[in-house]
């Protein structure tokens, strides 16, 4: 039983990084109609910014030292990952505003606007990998604790371990699931980025200025990226490959619950990590196995639902 | 401006002389070229092999399926297993590496009837990911197939017949040299039947069902089976490229089969240009040799040197899609052509009219109306 509830336990902590890193592909396609394969290497690249806000410097880790002429470094951890959610913001409405706009302009003809944005996305995660890897190298990074994770630092539940930092993550996933339905459901901005997904052309006409409103979503999805990055490397190591393998848990939560759902991609991020922790545990298969049984549960909830479970059916035109 | 008519014989007579001078440059290149050149060619071949395939999924077929490294995967262990384990020749393997893969891309290709767009991207660049995992299985015996993490060495060496080796006035014993005109046989294979099934009933068949799913479903296509069988097929050449590269490397490792070389494809198709037949050739020679070259490269900056060799080249490709994506969106041959086009015309033949043509204003357009 405890074992179990240890299994459970750890899946929730799993849970909660690939709730949040499916959490921004969410966004990012609700507000811009985009999957991001970038994403997750956009993420670790801002989870190393705030690692060198958050360190006193070695020239090895900042590349020339420039963050030792912010005031006040090395910040706090808390405040270096809100500055790395910054630059990742930032990073996002540049890419956008640079790479994206002006395929989007050209490409109105269809299958190949899409083609392109693909190749753009998958462009720049090589770029950006390849990028990270030059300036910090392939070794894995410890990372400053955003919430208490001495050895004795959890809550014991039925003889299992709850850990103070899955309870940290969890509510600051939760702040986040909720401040982004606000900004969805209740604000002008959630109104444009829903318009503009459904209708670019419509939304333009309708007065929506659709250039200021992608840029708006690419940075919120990089922020919450960012964001993510900075809670996993709380306690996995980070390296320039960390994202790549998370992100096919991400999307397979994210696609789970269905592309365009927040509250999907949270229950997605829960049964992708329970699958993996339980699946391969109970049935002794290898561990190897367990990013299969990921793909395997898309494939079968996409075929028999092709939106995901929470999202909306798509109604096409003919 | 050269102005020809399309099929006289002086356009006859310069594509003769274009697809000569091709000829000639394929079989002189391995004998002027030094031999680890020789063997970087051979991957370029099987690589535009492959590329040809995700070409008929992706550029024809208008299916992201961006996963296509795992076909190559597939084949290449099926050759590995047949020759090492079975002591089959070389030769009858690829029959059963293409075959095997066909299979596969059918069983892969029913989801994709139902899974669609950016979806489907998603599940294929998820199967590329994983099918590395899924060779360092230990049980059912995958990995020692597979030879698990560390790869496996086939023994078996494709050296020339002594009848060939013997009777040559020159010298084409070296290995990578003979292996050339083996892969160089079987591509020329794929771009001849790939580009007369794309012109054929089937070829449009799936090119209208790109173009307009449902205008084709009415006009009598059958969606399932040709979406079905063109992923097949795909597949198929896929497979073959994998057998192509068990045979030429003599070594497997399924890490090689993974995420970046699904994405080499995808970034070879993209600068080759998507949905034309020699894109895939120009691509896999970028893709092979851009990569063989930022290896070398090295630009000191002041405070660290930047070498090519490892992250940088991987940069450097992401650099290069972007900006090919951005400036030249059908890729190279979609610049030669607009460069040739400047200096070199062909009129085409107007059909011959059957019946005789009534000018619009005069025709009755609105019997019913009138």
């Amino acid at each position: 039983m405890s074992l179990l509830l240890q299994r459970i336990f750890d899946g929730l902590f799993n849970g909660a990084i690939y709730a949040s890193l499916a959490l921004a592909l969410v966004t990012i396609y609700r507000s811009t109609g985009l999957v991001n394969f970038a994403q997750g290497e956009l993420a670790t690249f801002c989870g190393y910014i705030a690692l060198v806000l958050a360190t006193p410097v070695s020239p090895r880790l900042a590349g020339g030292g420039i963050a030792n002429w912010l005031p006040g470094h090395p910040w706090p951890a808390p405040v270096a990952v809100l500055g790395a959610v910054v630059v990742g913001m930032a990073l996002g409405a540049l890419i956008e505003r640079f790479v994206f706009r002006g395929v989007a302009d050209r490409g109105r003809r269809g299958r190949s606007a899409e083609l392109a944005a693909v190749n753009l996305t998958i462009g720049l995660l090589i770029l950006i990998s390849g990028v990270t890897t030059q300036v910090w190298g392939t070794s894995g990074r410890t990372f400053p604790s955003l919430f208490p994770a001495e050895a004795d630092d959890y809550l014991p539940v039925g003889g299992a371990r709850l850990r103070f930092t899955t309870l940290g993550v969890w509510a600051t996933l939760l702040v986040v699931l909720v401040l982004l339905n606000l900004l969805m459901q209740r604000t002008k901005l959630g109104l444009a980025f829903r318009a503009v997904t459904s209708d670019r052309e419509s939304a333009a006409l309708a007065g929506v200025q659709v250039g200021p409103t992608l840029m708006a979503g690419w940075a919120v999805a990089a922020g919450l990226g960012a964001l993510a990055a900075s809670l996993v490397a709380t306690v996995v190591i980070l390296e320039p490959f960390t994202m790549l393998k998370l992100l096919i848990y991400a999307l397979a939560a994210a696609t789970l619950g269905g592309l365009d759902s927040p509250k999907g991609a949270i229950l997605g991020g829960l049964v992708v990590a329970q699958a993996q922790t339980l699946v391969p545990g109970y049935l002794g298969l290898p561990s190897e196995l367990a990013v299969v049984a990921a793909v395997a549960v898309l494939i079968i909830v996409l075929f028999v639902r092709p939106a995901g479970v929470f999202g909306t059916k798509k109604v096409e035109r003919v | 401006m050269i102005t020809v008519q399309q099929g006289s014989a002086q356009h006859k007579l310069h594509k003769m002389l274009m697809w000569l001078g091709l000829g000639v440059v394929l079989i002189i290149l391995p004998f002027i070229l030094p031999e680890f050149q020789v063997g970087r060619m051979n991957r370029a071949l099987y690589m535009a092999i492959a590329i040809l395939g995700l070409n008929l999924v992706l550029g024809y077929g208008g299916l992201f399926a961006l996963g296509h490294s795992v076909f190559i995967g597939l084949g290449a262990f099926v050759t590995t297993w047949l020759v090492e384990d079975k002591l089959w020749d070389y030769w009858m393997t690829v029959p059963f590496a293409m075959g095997f893969c066909f299979l596969v891309g059918l069983v892969i290709g029913v989801p994709a009837l139902r899974i669609k767009g950016l979806y489907l991207a998603l599940i294929t660049v998820g199967l590329a990911t994983v099918f590395p995992s899924l060779g360092k299985i230990e049980n059912f015996g995958i990995h020692k197939i597979t030879g698990g993490a560390n790869g496996r060495d086939i023994t078996e060496n494709l050296v020339p017949p002594p009848f060939i080796a013997n009777n040559l006035p020159f010298d084409v014993t070296e290995p990578a040299r003979y292996r050339y005109f083996i892969v160089l046989a079987f591509t020329i294979a794929a771009f001849w039947l790939v580009s007369n099934l794309v012109k054929s009933r089937a070829g449009r068949a799936v090119v209208a069902i790109r173009d307009n799913e449902t205008g084709a479903a009415v006009s009598g296509v059958d969606i399932t089976r040709f979406k079905v069988l063109n992923f097949g097929i795909s597949a198929a050449l896929g497979g073959l490229a994998g057998a192509m590269w068990a045979m030429d490397k003599g070594f497997v490792a399924e890490q090689d089969y993974g995420f970046l070389l699904a994405i080499e494809l995808l970034v070879g198709l993209v600068i080759g240009g998507v949905a034309t037949i020699p894109g895939a050739m120009v691509g896999a020679l970028v893709v092979v040799f851009v990569k063989e070259f930022t290896k070398n490269v090295s630009i000191p900056l002041g405070f660290y040197t930047l070498s090519g060799d490892g992250p940088l080249s991987q940069a450097i490709f992401g650099l290069i899609l972007i900006v090919v994506t951005f400036f030249a969106p059908g890729g190279l041959v979609w610049l030669f052509r607009l460069v040739k086009s400047k200096f070199y015309r062909v009129v085409p033949v107007a059909p011959e009219l059957t019946e005789e043509v009534v000018p619009l204003g005069q025709a009755d357009l609105m019997p019913s109306m009138s």
